[in-house]
C-alpha cells in the first residue's frame, strides 16, 4: 500500500508540474529532481504560499468551486480551486473514511452552527465546507444556534424529543462546541445516543485551559455524550482528514495520506516535536497534495489498532511566531 | 481616544536652545551611564550602543563642526512618528531631535516591546536628574489619528519613520506652513566586494569579515533598510567564483553557530523563496546552504531589483567587472552601499563622476547599522536647526 501511495504522489507531483506554472517555477527554482520516487523527498509548499497566490493545474473554466480558509479579520486567506473531479474525489474519500465511525444509514444531524442560509456554496469558507462536507451523513439536519448566534432551544427541544432515543449525530467547530455545548446549553440534557464529530482547531480554546481530554471529560459528565472524535484537517487537503483513534487519541492518516513531521532545517524527524507535513492523493486540480503547515506535532508509534490504517499523530498547537525586527514596513 | 504618557506630559515647550548645549549633553550623558548600569540592558546590544552612542565626549566630537561655529538654534518642538516594527528606533530619534537644540513627542509604536519600557524607565530616571530637560520630552503612546494631528498641527518639524505609506498618510495632514518634514522611506541597500581582496584574507580575518557580514545582515533578519540584499562581486569570473566560495562558507559557518533557524522562521523563510520564485521567472540559479542560506544568482540585475528584498538569509548575486556597470541598476531606492577591498577615494570618484540619483551612506561591511549625525542622505544637524544670518 505504501509504495502504492508514493507512486500515486510522485503522479501528482509530475501533473502539478506540467499543469500550474507556479508549481512548475517553484520547483524549477529548487532544481526538483522530478524523477525522485521517494515520498520523503517529495517537495512540499508551506501552507501559507496559497494565502498568496492563485495556483490551478486545471483550465480557468473548468473550477466549479472555491474554498476558503477561516482566517481572522484582516489576515489574509487560503484559497483553494476545486474543479468537478477534485470536488467529487473530496466527498468519496470522506464518505470512505467515516465508515469506521458511522453506521450505512443516515443519522438524523444536529449542526452546531447556524444555518447557512443563502450562501454562495461556489465560494465555501471552511466553516461551511466542513459543514456541507459532513451533512451527507445526515437527515433531518438541525441547526442549534438562531441568527444572533444563540441556542435555539424551540430547535433543540424537537431535535431531541424525536430522535435522541436512537443514534444520532452531532457536528461542529471544536470552538463552538465549547461555547454552546459546554459553556452554555443548560444541563437537563442527555446525549447518550450522539456521536459528536469535531474539528477546526483548539486556538481560541487553549487559553482557557481545555485541551482534548477536559473537553471529552467535560461532555460525558454534562450531558452524556461518550462518543466523541477529534479532526484534524486543513482547508488546502479537504476531504482526506485524519480522525482521532477512539482508543489512543491519536490522529492517524489513511490509505489516501501520510504525514511526516519536519524541524526547523526541513529534514524529517522520527522522534520529537516539530512541523507537520500532510500528503493526500485528493488534490488534482491545485497543488496541494503535500503541504508544509504551521502546527507542531510529533508521531506516534503505540502498539494501537488504529495503526492499521496508517502513521499517526499528536497536534501540539500552532508554531510560535517571532518578532520581527528591523526598520522596513513591509 | 486613549493616550498614554510613557515620559513626560502635555506640558511641552516649543522653546528652542542651543545645539549641543551643555544641558542636553549632561542629561544624554547620564542617559548613558543609566542605560548601561540598568539590569535589564545587559542582554540588549542595541540598547547598550545607543548608550555608548550618546556619551557626552562622542557627541561633542559628532557636533564638531557646528558647535560654537555661527549662530544657530532648534527649530523648536519636534514630532517623532517611529516606526512599528523596530523597537529602539524612538530612541535614535529622540537623541537627535534633542541634541540638535529641540523639543520632543516621540510616538511609539502600539507593539509592547520589553525595550520601549526599559528606555522609557531609563529616560525617567535620567530626567529626574535633569529638570530643565523635563518639559523638553515627551513619549506617548496611542492608536488614533486624532493626537497624530494635533500633534502634527502644533510641531516645527517631523521626523517620518516608516514605509512609503505612512509618509503618504501623513502628508495629508495640516501641518504649520514652516514644518518640515524629514521622510524616511522604504529603502533599498546593497554591497560591492572586491573578489582579489577576499582571496588574499587570512582565515582569522574572513571570519571577522563574514561575522561583520552576519551583524549587517542576520542580525535583523535582514529587515533593517540598510541591510544588504545584493551582493555584488567585482573581479575577473576565476577570482569571483573562488572568492564567493570562500566567503559564503565562512559566513555558512558563523550563521550555523549563530542564527537560530526557528520553526517559524524555516516555514516562512520556505515561502517567501517560493514567492519570489513565483513571481519573477527569470531569478536565476539558486545555491542553498541548507536551508540557512539562500543565494539566487542573477544573469542579470533587473531594473526594479529594488523590490526584490530578501528575508531570514535570501540574498541576490550579480558580477561586474567594472564599478560602472552598477550605473545599471541604481536608482533613488538605493540607501547603503557597504563594500569591502575597495578604498574610500575609489568609491568617492565613483560617485562623483556618476552623480546617482541613490546611494546616501557608504560604509565597510559591518557598519551599516552605525549611527550617525548624517541619516539617509539628510544633514540632521542642519535639518532640526536655524541658521540665523546676522551681519
Amino acid at each position: 500500500m505504501s509504495a502504492q501511495f508514493s507512486k500515486k504522489i510522485k503522479k501528482l507531483t509530475n501533473l502539478h508540474f506540467k499543469k500550474c506554472s507556479e508549481y512548475n517555477k517553484i520547483l524549477n527554482t529548487i532544481d526538483y529532481n522530478i524523477k525522485n520516487e521517494d515520498l520523503e523527498l517529495q517537495p512540499f509548499l508551506p501552507v501559507n504560499l496559497f494565502k498568496y497566490k492563485k495556483m490551478i493545474s486545471v483550465p480557468e473554466n473548468e473550477i466549479v468551486k472555491v474554498l476558503q480558509s477561516s482566517g481572522t479579520t484582516g489576515s489574509k486567506r487560503s484559497k483553494i480551486y476545486l474543479d468537478h473531479n477534485n470536488a467529487v474525489n473530496q466527498k468519496k474519500v470522506l464518505i470512505d473514511l467515516a465508515k469506521n465511525i458511522f453506521p450505512q444509514s443516515r443519522l438524523p444531524m444536529l449542526i452546531i452552527d447556524q444555518n447557512p442560509n443563502n450562501i454562495d456554496k461556489k465560494n465555501l469558507e471552511a466553516r461551511l465546507a466542513g459543514i456541507f462536507g459532513f451533512s451527507i451523513f445526515g437527515k433531518n439536519h438541525t441547526y442549534l444556534l438562531d441568527k444572533k448566534g444563540n441556542i435555539n432551544y424551540k430547535n433543540l427541544n424537537f431535535f431531541y424529543k424525536n430522535y435522541s432515543s436512537n443514534k444520532f449525530f452531532i457536528f461542529g467547530f471544536t470552538s463552538l462546541v465549547y461555547e454552546n455545548l459546554i459553556k452554555k446549553l443548560k444541563n437537563n440534557y442527555d446525549f447518550k445516543n450522539g456521536i459528536l464529530i469535531h474539528g477546526g482547531g483548539w486556538k481560541k480554546i487553549e487559553s482557557k485551559k481545555i485541551n482534548n481530554k477536559r473537553f471529552k471529560d467535560i461532555l460525558r459528565k454534562k450531558i452524556n455524550l461518550k462518543k466523541i472524535y477529534n479532526y484534524y484537517g486543513l482547508v488546502e487537503q479537504t476531504g482526506s482528514i485524519f480522525f482521532e483513534c477512539e482508543k489512543c487519541n491519536s490522529f492517524y492518516s489513511t490509505k489516501y495520506s501520510k504525514v511526516f513531521i519536519r524541524d526547523a532545517k526541513l529534514n524529517i524527524l522520527k522522534k520529537g516535536k516539530g512541523m507537520i507535513q500532510i500528503i493526500s492523493s485528493v488534490p488534482v486540480s491545485y497543488p496541494g497534495h503535500s503541504i508544509l503547515t504551521e502546527d507542531i506535532g510529533e508521531l506516534v508509534f503505540n502498539n494501537c489498532s488504529c495503526k492499521k490504517y496508517g502513521n499517526r499523530f499528536k497536534v501540539h498547537g500552532r508554531i510560535e511566531k517571532s518578532e520581527i525586527r528591523g526598520c522596513s514596513n513591509i | 481616544m486613549n493616550i498614554k504618557y510613557l515620559v513626560g506630559n502635555e506640558k511641552i515647550s516649543n522653546k528652542p536652545s542651543i545645539p549641543f548645549g551643555s544641558n542636553e549633553l549632561k542629561f544624554l550623558n547620564d542617559l548613558s551611564i543609566i542605560l548601561k548600569s540598568d539590569k535589564y540592558t545587559k542582554d540588549k546590544s542595541d540598547i547598550l550602543s545607543f548608550s555608548f552612542w550618546c556619551r557626552k565626549k562622542n557627541l561633542i566630537k559628532l557636533g564638531n563642526d557646528i558647535i560654537n561655529k555661527n549662530l544657530r538654534v532648534g527649530v523648536g518642538l519636534i514630532f517623532h512618528i517611529t516606526p512599528s516594527n523596530v523597537p529602539t528606533n524612538f530612541l535614535f530619534s529622540l537623541i537627535l531631535g534633542l541634541i540638535t537644540g529641540n523639543s520632543n513627542i516621540i510616538k511609539v509604536p502600539q507593539r509592547k516591546f520589553s525595550e520601549i519600557n526599559i528606555i522609557c524607565n531609563c529616560l525617567n530616571k535620567a530626567l529626574r536628574k535633569n529638570k530643565k530637560i523635563q518639559n523638553r520630552i515627551a513619549v506617548v503612546r496611542y492608536d488614533d489619528d486624532f493626537f497624530t494631528k494635533k500633534f502634527s498641527s502644533i510641531c516645527d518639524a517631523r521626523m517620518i519613520w516608516g514605509g512609503d505609506n505612512t509618509i503618504q498618510n501623513l502628508r495629508k495632514i495640516e501641518t504649520k506652513p514652516r514644518n518640515r518634514d524629514i521622510n524616511f522611506a522604504d529603502r533599498y541597500s546593497f554591497v560591492i566586494i572586491k573578489a582579489d581582496q577576499i582571496l588574499k584574507l587570512s582565515q582569522n580575518k574572513l571570519v571577522n569579515l563574514t561575522n561583520s557580514f552576519f551583524n549587517d545582515t542576520y542580525k535583523f533578519d535582514q529587515n533593517a533598510c540598510t541591510s544588504p540584499h545584493l551582493i555584488t562581486w567585482y573581479g575577473n569570473r576565476n577570482n569571483v567564483s573562488l572568492a564567493k566560495k570562500k566567503f559564503w562558507n565562512s559566513l555558512y559557518e558563523i550563521v550555523k553557530k549563530k542564527y537560530k533557524i526557528t520553526n517559524f522562521i524555516a516555514n516562512d523563510k520556505l515561502n517567501e523563496l517560493y514567492k519570489l520564485s513565483i513571481n519573477n521567472g527569470k531569478l536565476g540559479k539558486l545555491i542553498s546552504h541548507e536551508n540557512m542560506i539562500y543565494r539566487f544568482q542573477f544573469d542579470n540585475v533587473p531594473l526594479d531589483n529594488d523590490k526584490i528584498r530578501g528575508k531570514w538569509g535570501i540574498f541576490f548575486e550579480t558580477e561586474i567587472k567594472s564599478l560602472s556597470m552598477i550605473n545599471n541598476f541604481i536608482n533613488e531606492k538605493y540607501q547603503t552601499l557597504t563594500y569591502f577591498g575597495f578604498s574610500k577615494k575609489v568609491l568617492e570618484n565613483l560617485v562623483l563622476k556618476n552623480k546617482y540619483r541613490g546611494i546616501d551612506r557608504i560604509v565597510p561591511i559591518g557598519s551599516s547599522m552605525s549611527l550617525s549625525l548624517i541619516w539617509d542622505g539628510y544633514d540632521i544637524k542642519n535639518f532640526l536647526t536655524r541658521n540665523i544670518e546676522i551681519k
